[in-house]
């Protein structure tokens, strides 16, 4: 069969996928990115692999699966920046101190856990071509993951987003996603020198280096595009057209430096400029396309390298559920107690747990650059995709059980900024 | 203060904990890595007259494609469902046996396996390589099919 009627036939497929179980999920009051994280599960080889492996073979054969991966990785490219771009450290106004406090603690306290669990997997789940260390900082930052973006939109569904829970949520999620892909960003770093052979000193001035460029090269420069805007009223297609460019050189140089296209695209978006009107007209012109279209080849062809089947036996499963356990009392836990010693309410605290324990497809591409850089083995990505979903999951009904809706009401209305929770899962 | 306090209670000590954790790991040794592709050559004695090497030789070439999760291989050879193996790899030992009964050839009283691998680890820098033999439960003659193989490259910091 033709290359392309491959492709096509593969993107109708998916899309129609990801579509129905979208609808069935958010019949069961889930985000309509569970239903497509699990629509991308039932294609690859952990059901219709399984059900029909003939059909499976003929759908998505191996040798067409670079081009799939292309298009979901440019999807990612411009959703990374997506998410860089409605990183907005106005988030944490007014609630710096307890937001930047509360967050490192939910981050370091499910990255404790995590390097911990790693002691014991290690000689388990992984084999001598990968260190210690690297196996361990990259399970620790597995499960220190938020997803900002899934957050923000149960924030918005459930009416949140305007109370002092929402507040603290949404900034807690913005320091995470900063300090997340950080640290992710360091782990590829040390992963990726201590194999190209490239000094990790210079591996590390380089990248310093290229972030500061961004920060205070790119960055005013990128601020004359909102004066443009305002000028012109509208983004026009030079200006879009230089965005990409943006966007690609930076996920192209930081691919050169050996860190991630992904962490480059990340930080195209933080160096944008942040005014309400400029980021809403850009999410406008970029979201739809990628939210609808291209993520969802991207959860298609994570499910494709998901074989739930690796997880074969018990004791395979018993390391499934510890990881899922380690993760869920990390994240909860530490967010809880950080936020509970910071002098938040205990329900709120908890309410605030359970929001940063969602993990969504953050996870996903964190779990794909770790499966790309070869830190993880197959069974390990599907046990954490595994965990991916279920943290993904579990927020909504405990959200809803925690902190009901009717002791919230509208009570404690604060202005908060818009455009952060666009709509994107 | 408070806040500082807080934040070396909360984030601090378990800073030192993860840095101990890193000490104890390096004492940890995980077994061998045998992920990747193998290229199998078989041994020229035994190779054109063994009567089962048409179980696993489809083509010219052999490819043996090894998924590795600790100790646990899953391994396929050609990517045929129908040589689908599963193994352990225990210091510089690999045994694995077949998953699927192959129709063709019916499995010999009490065997439950048809094809059985047992191969030892010879790593060199650059060049790591694998001899033993496959093993057919149910083969009228010259049961044992010897080979070696080679690693084929595998990308940089790809493990699995």
């Amino acid at each position: 069969m033709p290359v392309l009627t491959t492709l096509l036939i593969q993107i109708v497929i998916i899309l129609a996928t990801a579509r129905a179980l979208g609808w069935v999920f958010r019949g069961i009051r889930q985000p309509q990115v569970v239903g497509e994280m699990v629509a991308g599960i039932f294609l690859g080889p952990s059901l219709l692999g399984w059900l029909a492996p003939g059909v499976s073979a003929a759908l998505f054969p191996s040798t067409s699966l670079s081009l799939l991966n292309g298009l979901s990785q440019i999807g990612l490219v411009v959703f990374m920046f997506l998410v860089g771009l409605e990183f907005n450290p106005r988030h944490l106004r007014g609630k710096k101190r307890t937001a930047i406090v509360t967050s490192h603690a939910s981050i370091i306290a499910p990255f404790l856990l995590g390097s911990a669990l790693a002691l014991y997997l290690y000689p388990k789940l992984s084999d001598d071509s990968v260190k210690f260390t690297h196996f361990m900082l990259f399970m620790g930052t597995a499960m220190s993951i938020t997803a900002f973006p899934v957050l923000a939109r149960i924030l918005t569904e459930r009416n949140l987003m305007r109370t002092p829970l929402g507040t603290l949520a949404i900034s807690c999620a913005a320091v995470d996603d900063i300090s997340a892909w950080s640290i992710l960003a360091g782990v590829v770093l040390l992963v990726r020198s201590s194999s190209s052979g490239l000094p990790l000193w210079l591996a590390l001035m380089l990248a310093i280096t290229f972030i500061g460029t961004m920060l205070f090269g790119v960055r005013p420069l990128a601020r004359r595009l909102e004066v443009a805007y305002h000028k012109r009223g509208k983004l026009t297609q030079d200006m879009l057209a230089f965005i990409f460019l943006i966007v690609m050189i930076s996920a192209w140089i930081t691919e050169l430096l050996g860190l991630h296209a992904l962490i480059g695209a990340f930080l195209a978006g933080v160096v944008m400029p942040k005014g309400e009107d400029f980021v809403h007209a850009l999410l406008g012109k970029l979201e739809n396309i990628c939210v609808v279209l291209l993520l969802p080849l991207f959860f298609a062809f994570t499910g494709l390298r998901t074989s739930v089947g690796l997880v074969q036996g018990r004791e395979m499963w018993f390391y499934c559920l510890l990881i899922c356990a380690v993760a869920i009392v990390g994240k909860f836990g530490g967010a809880t107690l950080a936020a509970a010693a910071n002098g938040t309410p205990w329900r709120e605290s908890a309410a605030l747990g359970v929001l940063l324990n969602t993990r969504g497809l953050i996870e996903l591409v964190v779990l794909n650059i770790g499966l790309d850089i070869g830190v993880i083995s197959p069974a390990l990505f599907a046990m954490l995709v595994l965990m991916a979903l279920l943290t993904t999951f579990l927020t909504t009904p405990l959200l809803v059980w925690i902190y009901r809706p009717q002791a919230i009401q509208l009570r404690d209305r604060v202005p908060t900024f818009e455009g952060a929770t666009a709509i994107r899962e | 203060m408070k806040a500082v306090l807080l934040y070396l209670v909360l984030v601090g000590a378990p800073v030192a904990g993860i840095y101990g954790i890193v000490r104890l790991g390096q004492d940890l040794k995980p077994p061998i890595s045998v992920a990747g592709a193998w290229n199998v050559e078989l041994t020229p004695r035994t190779a054109d007259t063994a009567p089962c090497r048409g179980l696993i030789v489809s083509s010219k070439s052999l490819i043996l494609k090894v998924t590795q999760t600790g100790p646990h291989l899953a391994l396929t050879l050609n990517d045929q469902n129908a040589t689908r193996l599963a193994g352990v790899v225990n210091l510089e030992r690999l045994t694995a046996r077949s998953l699927e009964q192959i129709e063709a050839m019916p499995v010999a009283p009490g065997m439950t396996s048809p094809i059985q691998l047992q191969a030892n680890i010879d790593r060199q820098p650059g060049l790591d390589r694998l001899s033993g033999t496959f093993t057919f439960a149910n083969c009228p003659a010259g049961t044992e099919l010897s080979f070696t193989a080679m690693r084929q490259q595998r990308g940089a910091g790809a493990g699995h």
